[in-house]
């Protein structure tokens, strides 16, 4: 047997056999790496990046709209700031206490309150221009023992609010684990060999990413960019359409999502979790022929007979003048993801995703103001019982679906870049409302994936 | 670049973390340790695993490497006891088919030469696993008994006994398969 054996060692020492092209990548992938500070200094860049661009932009959004308002004043007025004057008309003893003290636009008797006095109302701003002032009803009351000059006011202007946005940031990756998996060697090759001999066993087909197969925790913020479409019902509402069109603008809008992977040893996997979703959106609209209405009252003192007594007068008057207002809107989703996902190597460092599926909506809400079919500017925020009833209580299902570049950091975390694009498929509004209104929402979202 | 670095350089690139010399030198010997492996594997899948085990070891314990012998037997020892690792040292003791006598049967050298070497592959993979690692380190490696029974952690005994056993049975297959093929 001894030249047996050297036969098969000679046949047998030196044989190759091929190994599956992603072999390098798998082993790699288990080899420390060498201790670079850099790819902490990246992280830490591209988590800043997050941070600024997600809380910088809407920030610069509120700012906007601040250096936007213009306060429009008469030049007549003595008003200033949240100041409200009151100028007394001098009394003559034996005057009639009982008589109606009418303020009139001679007297000067006017209040005025520009811009926001609703402390709910950052975010959202009204302002009218005064014109002349007319006077309506009146009350008077008589106080003893006081000596001294009061005023007061009671203006309630029905501004109500719009917020502004939160930003949150997201990030997640993991390493590569990598495992193959093709064909297995059968014993009863060998007979099938001996009756065919050119016969070659078909190797199982695999897909070019054989990994381990793992769990990983994705934590994204996506920058998005919606695209709204309105459409008619039923009834010829075109000119409603272009009013709305005309007073609503896109925002820089978000996202974030938390999400956990499961990718099998072929790169085939599914995600789910949890999404975070905020289309803003601005309305701007402009009344030319608004009127405000406000509530005076004025206390003045008369001494009769040497006693001080004091006269109270409430009058209600209304201002005719332009009303601008200006509405950051909110539409706020919160879904549950269902992707199915591919993860294939594009090099050591580098592997690529597609993702695609629905995301299950679970909770829809909204903030804001737009036209109401009477082109009249409503409240549509879903909870005040009093808004507009114009959306659903729930956006349904949207089809989401991105193009993932993933870079391992080292074992445990990789950097996700990953465009999308969110299609929300159904109408967000109620059945009551005549417009269909769908968005499409294009993104970049960066993050981290985790292993653990 | 790394095609040009002798093996010390290469060694030691390899120990700085050169990814690109890893890769080199991996590339280089690849396929050898993958027949390494198949050798000593049940199946495909099992190949592979002993493969990237082993050189993921290879690369760990590269600085272990004394430079007082060929690189590349220094790297087949490694993947054998990593492959050694995988399957179980013990798996292979108590294992006790029953050979015939009548066994002796020279095989003609021609009958081995005619072969190729997938053909032998798969007829070593015939043997049960004891017989078949016992075969591939003293046949195949040119191990001693008594570095095998240091590997297995058996008797040298125990060793000569497989590889008895499993050449006689590598006969009966070989012979069995060139009546099929007459």
């Amino acid at each position: 047997m001894m030249n047996d054996d050297k036969l098969f060692r000679d046949r047998l020492y030196n044989m190759e056999a091929t190994y599956p092209d992603d072999m390098w990548n798998r082993i790699s992938g288990q080899l420390p790496k060498k201790k670079r500070r850099g790819g902490w200094w990246l992280l830490l860049a591209f988590l800043l990046l997050g941070v600024v661009s997600g809380v910088f932009l809407p920030i610069s959004n509120q700012a906007e709209s601040t250096e936007n308002y213009e306060e429009k004043l008469p030049s007549n007025s003595s008003a200033s700031g949240d100041d409200i004057i009151v100028q007394s008309t001098p009394v003559e003893e034996g005057i009639d206490l009982n008589q109606e003290i009418a303020p009139t636009p001679s007297e000067n008797k006017t209040a005025f309150i520009p811009g926001d006095i609703n402390p709910e109302n950052s975010g959202s701003y009204e302002s009218y221009s005064e014109a002349p002032v007319i006077t309506s009803s009146s009350s008077t009351d008589t106080e003893n023992n006081i000596d001294v000059f009061t005023s007061e006011h009671d203006i309630t202007p029905e501004i109500k609010v719009a917020k502004e946005v939160n930003n949150e940031l997201e990030n997640v990756t993991s390493p590569r684990a990598l495992v193959s998996a093709p064909g297995v060697m059968d014993p009863r090759q060998l007979f099938i060999d001996d009756v065919y001999p050119d016969f070659i066993p078909p190797e199982c087909p695999t897909f070019g990413f054989n990994r381990e197969p793992g769990i990983f925790f994705d934590l994204l913020y996506s920058h998005d960019m919606p695209s709204r479409t309105l459409e008619m019902k039923s009834q010829e509402l075109s000119d409603y359409i272009d009013s709305r069109n005309n007073t609503e603008s896109t925002l820089y809008s978000f996202s974030s999502s938390l999400r956990i992977a499961y990718i099998s040893r072929s790169g085939l996997g599914l995600k789910t979790g949890f999404n975070y979703s905020q289309i803003n959106e601005k309305f701007e609209y402009l009344d030319p022929d608004a009127s405000l209405i406000r509530t005076i009252i004025t206390i003045d003192t008369l001494i009769l007979g040497g006693v001080p007594t004091v006269v109270k007068d409430t009058s209600t008057i209304r201002i005719p003048g332009s009303l601008d207002i200006t509405s950051y809107n909110r539409y706020r989703f919160f879904d549950i993801p269902i992707l199915a996902t591919y993860e294939a190597p594009l090099n050591d460092k580098f592997y690529y995703s597609f993702n695609g599926g629905v995301l299950i909506n679970v909770a829809f809400s909204q903030k804001g103001r737009f036209l109401d079919p009477a082109e009249m500017p409503v409240w549509f925020t879903s909870s005040d019982p009093e808004g507009y009833d114009a959306f659903k209580n729930s956006a349904g299902l949207s089809f989401f679906g991105s193009l993932g570049l993933h870079y391992k950091l080292n074992d445990h975390i990789d950097i996700i870049l990953e465009p999308n694009f969110r299609f929300y498929a159904g109408s967000l509004t109620s059945e009551p409302y005549p417009l269909e209104q769908r968005w499409l929402t294009l993104g970049l979202s960066h993050g981290i994936r985790y292993k653990f | 670049m790394p095609e040009k670095l002798n093996e010390n350089q290469l060694v030691k690139a390899c120990l700085d973390g050169d990814s690109k010399a890893q890769k080199f030198l991996f590339e280089s010997l690849g396929k050898k340790m993958m027949a390494v492996c198949m050798r000593y594997a049940r199946n495909r899948q099992e190949a592979e695993d002993m493969l990237q085990d082993g050189w993921v070891r290879v690369f760990t314990q590269l600085h272990t490497f004394s430079f007082q012998g060929p690189l590349e037997a220094w790297i087949r020892r490694v993947i054998v006891n990593s492959a050694l690792r995988r399957i179980g040292k013990k798996s292979y003791q108590n294992e006790s088919i029953g050979i015939p006598d009548h066994m002796d049967t020279p095989i003609s050298e021609t009958a081995i030469s005619n072969l190729r070497e997938e053909e032998l592959l798969n007829y070593i993979n015939m043997l049960p696993v004891g017989y078949k690692t016992v075969f591939n380190l003293y046949v195949i490696e040119g191990y001693s008994h008594r570095e095998i029974s240091e590997m297995l952690e058996c008797g040298e005994s125990t060793s000569r006994s497989q590889l008895v056993k499993a050449k006689k049975m590598l006969k009966k297959i070989i012979l069995s398969n060139e009546k099929i093929a007459v």
